[in-house]
């Protein structure tokens, strides 16, 4: 009995509805009121009032009203009275429903069974009907609607409506059959919600794959990078094309020797990179012996002896490199000679000093101090070297006198295969060993020309003409001896052997020449005959050096074998100073850097130093290089720029040593000598110095000083 | 070259030709190998680092200390001369 349940919920429904409802609106009302309270501090508003509002003291708005939920509806007037006019009473209604019909919208629905729907099912009219499985359904849908229509109209009229429904849905059953027979007949009403899908298959094609794979194509990676000087180079490389092509063009005519040009072309090449290797090669060794000698390169650049600086008027020397080459071992040192232009390369020449040796050859040799440990350049010659000199406006010249008496000139940029020039071993010679040999200026043609002296007694004047040499003999030392007789009668004037040459600075051409008996003479190259000045006796034994001052050019000091340095003044018969060391002396210089102070080497293997500033008669610094028993000191070699010397022994080691801050004193200028320059000052000091030493000229001559040693 | 190697400290000499391949060397062939390999890729590249500041300028030498040695290098355009050194002794 569907009908009846679904009936009897809508009536509950509207029950419960009019008795909430109350309820309702009182939750309502005090949700608002709470919002309302509540809102205040959110937005920062105020409460308009209504002027009439009532003004409520704070105890009566905090005064809380119970409200009470009833189930009964108070709004529903529960004694409503009518006047009967009929009884003449007042007659007791019935309350009022709790129904409230808010929408009423009449439907378009028909009960199959009602007259309506008859006529339409008979075809008069096409109306969207239901089809019949949901007509039915419909109709109880439709019924209830009514029925609410009805209970809205006529509310009290339920009962009798609630059994009429009752009885018609069974009737409905009862007739469903027959009218599904009788609505084929009629008008068949298309359904839409009725219909069928068609399809048909088609025949599909079978899927095919076919490839083929190629070889594929060789592929290579290539990247490079590129940097400006890689367009650098690019440009560079198009140019000098152009350049090329440009003189092709000229050259066109003449293009025939094509083979042996490449051959040529080659062979350059070859031999510039041989050249470069060669020169790395070089820098590599340098830069090897750098580390292993790291500790003297520093010092020798860098220390001062500290203690210096306590010891007044004593300085010392600081031992540096040893160079030495391994095939002259046995020979002396007999020449040293810096080169003008780098001050670090110097030249040695080794011979022999002792004619009892039988060494016969002889070699040159330049070392660096950038490489210590093997000579830069080496040239082995048939003689023994007794001499040598660097030009100093052609520094790539280097002359060399050997003991045979020949001369030979080397420029030192090529091989050293051979000289460039070469005296002629039959014409053009000394008779004897070449004891000293030097550049001399520049002939007026523009020629190079040099001086040498040699133990036979002859000073001779070398012109470098453009293939050979030609040789002037200058002056012929004689003896002022009677000559005496020769083996057949003949009278020999005899020579004196020249063993050193000294060049006037200032004027050149007055020289000095000392010689094996110890005589000095003064020469002028313009009169070969007449010697300008003769210091007679003025060593006992040969002489070995002769040097000019630096800074004064009427000032010398010579070194002989009879154990004393003398210092002289020009034309001065008797010498300034003396020293006499005890020992031979090999060698003596004067300082570049000073005018007083000079060096000189004795056969002891001491190095001796003096300051005739500091001391006039004990030398400031003496100090023994080499084993005394061993070794010789031969020759020395002051250093133009820095403060070292070098110095060559009888066994062909060349010894460096750095001056010590003592030994390199350089005048201080006082505030009135501010404007001179150092080399006035030093010529300065050099004339006070003298003025003490000239007056007693009119004294017997000052004693010799035996320097204790 | 005997020279050079003939110096204290001097551990080694390479001869390394312009594609790498070392021409001469008193090392054993792995070490010179990796010698070569490794000093002509460092030189390639300090020269390009020089010749991009100033594109006339160009390597010379290059000198590389390390604790236990030193290695010269002497780049060319067709050849690298590497030299190594032990300093200290």
């Amino acid at each position: 009995m569907r009908p009846s349940v679904t009936k009897r919920t809508p009536s509950k429904v509207t029950e419960l509805s009019t008795k909430e409802l109350p309820r309702h609106i009182s939750f309502l009302k005090s949700r608002v009121d709470l919002g309302g309270g509540d809102m205040d501090w959110l937005k920062g508003k105020v409460l308009l009032k209504p002027e009439d509002q009532l003004q409520l003291s704070e105890a009566e708005l905090q005064e809380e009203i119970a409200r009470v939920l009833t189930i009964h509806n108070t709004r529903v007037p529960d004694s409503l009275v009518e006047w009967s006019w009929k009884l003449k009473n007042f007659i007791l209604l019935p309350p009022p429903p709790h129904l409230v019909t808010v929408l009423n919208v009449p439907g378009s629905l028909l009960h199959k069974d009602s007259e309506e729907a008859k006529i339409q099912l008979a075809g008069g009219l096409v109306v969207d009907t239901p089809f019949e499985e949901t007509i039915g359904h419909d109709d109880e849908e439709e019924r209830e609607e009514e029925e609410e229509e009805e209970e809205e109209e006529e509310a009290d009229i339920e009962e009798p409506e609630e059994m009429k429904d009752h009885k018609e849905p069974e009737h409905e059953h009862e007739h469903e059959d027959e009218e599904e027979i009788e609505k084929v007949k009629p008008k068949k009403i298309p359904n839409q919600f009725n219909f069928c899908e068609r399809a048909a298959l088609t025949y599909t094609n079978p899927m095919r794959e076919i490839s083929t794979q190629t070889i594929p194509p060789p592929t290579g990676t290539f990247n490079t990078y590129v940097f400006q000087w890689t367009i650098f180079d690019e440009y560079q490389a198009y140019f000098a094309q152009q350049q090329r092509e440009k003189e092709k063009e000229r050259r066109l005519p003449v293009l025939q020797l094509k083979k042996e040009d490449v051959k040529k072309k080659a062979q350059i090449e070859s031999t510039a990179l041989t050249y470069r290797m060669l020169q790395a090669a070089k820098t590599l060794e340098r830069m090897v012996n750098q580390n292993i000698f790291d500790e003297i390169a520093q010092d020798y650049r860098y220390w001062d002896d500290p203690s210096d600086e306590f010891k007044v008027g004593e300085g010392s020397l600081l031992p540096l490199w040893k160079f030495n080459y391994e095939k002259t071992k046995k020979h002396d040192v007999t020449d040293l000679c810096f080169n003008s232009r780098y001050y670090d390369l110097f030249a040695v020449s080794y011979g022999t000093m002792s004619f009892s040796n039988l060494i016969t050859n002889g070699t040159v040799c330049l070392f660096s101090l950038k490489n210590p440990s093997y000579p830069e350049w080496i040239c082995p010659t048939e003689s023994p070297v007794m001499c040598l000199d660097f030009n100093e406006q052609h520094p790539h010249l280097l002359v060399i006198g050997t003991m045979d008496g020949a001369i030979a000139v080397y420029n030192i940029m090529l091989p050293p295969t051979a000289p460039q020039y070469r005296s002629n071993d039959v014409v053009q010679k000394h008779g004897g060993i070449v004891w000293e040999i030097h550049w001399a200026p520049d002939t007026e043609e523009g020629n190079l020309a040099f001086y040498s002296v040699s133990i036979d007694g002859k000073i001779n004047y070398w012109i470098l003409s453009e293939n050979d040499l030609a040789l002037t003999t200058v002056m012929t030392l004689f003896l002022d001896r009677p000559p005496i007789p020769g083996p057949d009668g003949t009278m020999i004037t005899l020579k004196g052997c020249g063993t050193c040459l000294a060049f006037h600075p200032a004027d050149q051409n007055i020289f000095l020449v000392g010689t094996e008996e110890g005589t000095i003479y003064k020469c002028n190259t313009a009169y070969s005959s007449v010697y300008m000045r003769t210091y007679n006796e003025a060593h006992n034994m040969p002489i070995y050096r002769i040097v000019f001052n630096k800074f004064n050019s009427s000032i010398f000091a010579s070194c002989s074998g009879d154990w004393r340095i003398k210092i002289w003044e020009d034309d001065r018969m008797e010498p300034l100073f003396m020293f006499d060391l005890g020992i031979p002396i090999g060698d003596v210089q004067w300082a570049p850097y000073s005018s007083t102070v000079l060096a000189c080497v004795s056969n002891d293997g001491k190095v001796t130093v003096f300051d005739l500033n500091i001391n006039k008669y004990r030398p400031i610094c003496s100090q023994q290089i080499v084993s005394r028993k061993k070794y010789k000191l031969t020759r020395l070699a002051f250093n133009n720029k820095l403060p070292f010397i070098i110095v060559g022994d009888d066994k062909g080691t060349v010894n460096t040593l750095k001056l010590s801050p003592n030994l390199r004193l350089k005048v201080k200028p006082t505030k009135k000598q501010l404007h001179l320059t150092h080399r006035e000052l030093e010529i300065m000091k050099l004339e006070r110095l003298l003025s003490f030493v000239r007056e007693p000229a009119i004294l017997p001559p000052p004693k010799d000083t035996r320097v204790e040693t | 070259m005997k020279r050079i190697q003939s110096h204290k400290g001097v551990v080694g000499t390479i001869v390394v030709n312009a594609e790498g391949i070392p021409i001469k060397s008193t090392l054993d062939n792995t070490t010179t190998v990796q010698y070569a390999g490794l000093i002509s890729q460092l030189s390639d590249k300090a020269r390009s680092v020089v010749r991009d500041l100033d594109p006339t300028n160009d390597l010379t030498f290059l000198r590389i200390r390390s604790k236990k040695h030193e290695i010269m290098v002497a780049p060319d355009k067709e050849f690298i001369l590497i030299v190594i050194q032990n300093p200290v002794d």
